[in-house]
């Protein structure tokens, strides 16, 4: 504006039309200020020009017919969401209904297998109780078995107690699959012989991993606190999970996040066997006669 | 009064003879209703201010109640279906209570 001229200053000129701070304001401004609808001022104005006197809305015909169709709207709207809150509540009940069904089932047959197994194992010390060679044979199938953590064991070890922190804290601060990995890694590492978490008997092919909010132990949902149980040399374990540089990262862990975090000893820690056992895909290497038997029961 | 005549009378109709509403309409009801008492507030205030006007209501009306549903639609085609319902409820919210201010100024002057 200062130039000479009638040539207007572009910069000026540009602010003039660049009017998005205003816009992004004048839309809600709008939205709370001009609430009568600018069509009835025109109509009124056309009206007023006619000569003519407005109609009453309240013995209007037009408004009469439309508030006959909001009524009938409504009462539907209405009626549908009464409705469909029951139903949706009784699918979910249904659902949860089902759910605890099956995994009771999948509980017996569980303690089914468990009982059926020992069944076998005892039906085989029986067959293989005659020679010396047979009693070999059986000793060495039960170490197998220890090994593959088929089946239930006992002896003294190390507990480790690890939990969520205190409520009133979002997701990121609770335990993670990989904390507990790291957990069981760490009692692997220390010379356990068995672990379990939660008491699920962790065998070779059993994972831990997360499931949205939860953590699956050989597929079966587990939740805070998680109590890890190793059997083993307890000095070893309780050492790694107190003060070893393997358990470093993790008590970091813990300790930044508020987890709850307590190693004790256990004398006497009973471990049921794991569910999974069945090898599909790897055969054996050496003589297949002794180690067959175990592992495909 | 043949207005709110109407409106008990819809109701009514509503209640009793209960039409089965196709499945995939069910969704868009609660916003078409919604937009529709944004109209009829709409017309109420225009009445006060006694700028009424017959055509207008019911073409605002009638528009209303389909453009909210269109926009849910759409939106739901576009997988922003429910953010589309809250920013429609939001707006819609906000003229219904600006124009029942509007009136409740007009009956009790205040």
């Amino acid at each position: 504006m200062t130039t000479a001229g009638d040539r207007p200053d572009p910069w000026v000129e540009r602010r003039r039309h660049d009017r998005s701070d205003v816009l992004s304001t004048s839309l809600l401004m709008e939205l709370t200020t001009i609430t009568v609808d600018p069509a009835y001022v025109e109509a009124a104005a056309r009206r007023a020009a006619r000569g003519e006197s407005p109609p009453d809305f309240r013995t209007s015909s037009g408004a009469a017919v439309m508030l006959v169709l909001l009524g009938l709207l409504a009462a539907v709207a209405f009626s549908h969401t009464r409705k469909a809150a029951p139903a949706t509540a009784r699918v979910r009940r249904g659902l949860v209904a089902r759910i605890q069904h099956l995994t009771k089932q999948t509980d017996a047959a569980g303690t089914d297998l468990e009982e059926l197994r020992q069944q076998v194992a005892d039906d085989r010390d029986r067959a293989l109780a005659a020679s010396a060679a047979d009693r070999q044979l059986a000793q060495s199938l039960r170490s197998l078995e220890t090994a593959a953590a088929a089946t239930a064991v006992s002896g003294p070890g190390v507990v480790l107690r690890l939990s969520d922190a205190p409520p009133a804290a979002d997701t990121a601060t609770r335990v993670q699959d990989r904390d507990l990995q790291r957990a069981v890694n760490i009692a692997w590492s220390a010379g356990a012989e068995a672990v379990a978490v939660n008491g699920q008997r962790l065998g070779p092919l059993t994972a831990i991993r997360q499931a949205g909010d939860s953590i699956l132990v050989d597929y079966r949902p587990v939740a805070s606190p998680y109590v890890v149980r190793a059997i083993g040399d307890q000095g070893a374990l309780e050492l790694a999970f107190t003060v070893g540089d393997a358990s470093s990262t993790l008590r970091a862990v813990a300790r930044s996040l508020d987890f709850g975090y307590a190693v004790e000893r256990g004398n006497n820690l009973q471990l049921a066997g794991t569910s999974t056992t069945r090898v599909v895909v790897a055969t054996p290497a050496g003589p297949r006669s002794a180690v067959e038997g175990s592992l495909a029961p | 009064m043949i207005a709110f005549a109407g409106l008990l009378f819809g109701v009514v109709l509503g209640i009793v003879v209960h039409p089965t509403v196709p499945l995939w309409l069910e969704p868009y009801l609660p916003l078409a209703v919604v937009a529709a008492m944004d109209a009829v507030f709409g017309g109420l205030r225009a009445t006060l201010d006694r700028i009424f006007d017959e055509k207008v209501f019911v073409v605002s009306f009638l528009s209303n109640t389909l453009v909210a549903a269109l926009i849910v639609f759409f939106g739901d085609q576009l997988g922003v279906g429910g953010q589309l319902s809250t920013a429609i409820v939001v707006v819609l919210g906000i003229r219904i209570f600006s124009n029942v201010a509007a009136i409740r100024r007009h009956v009790f002057r205040a």
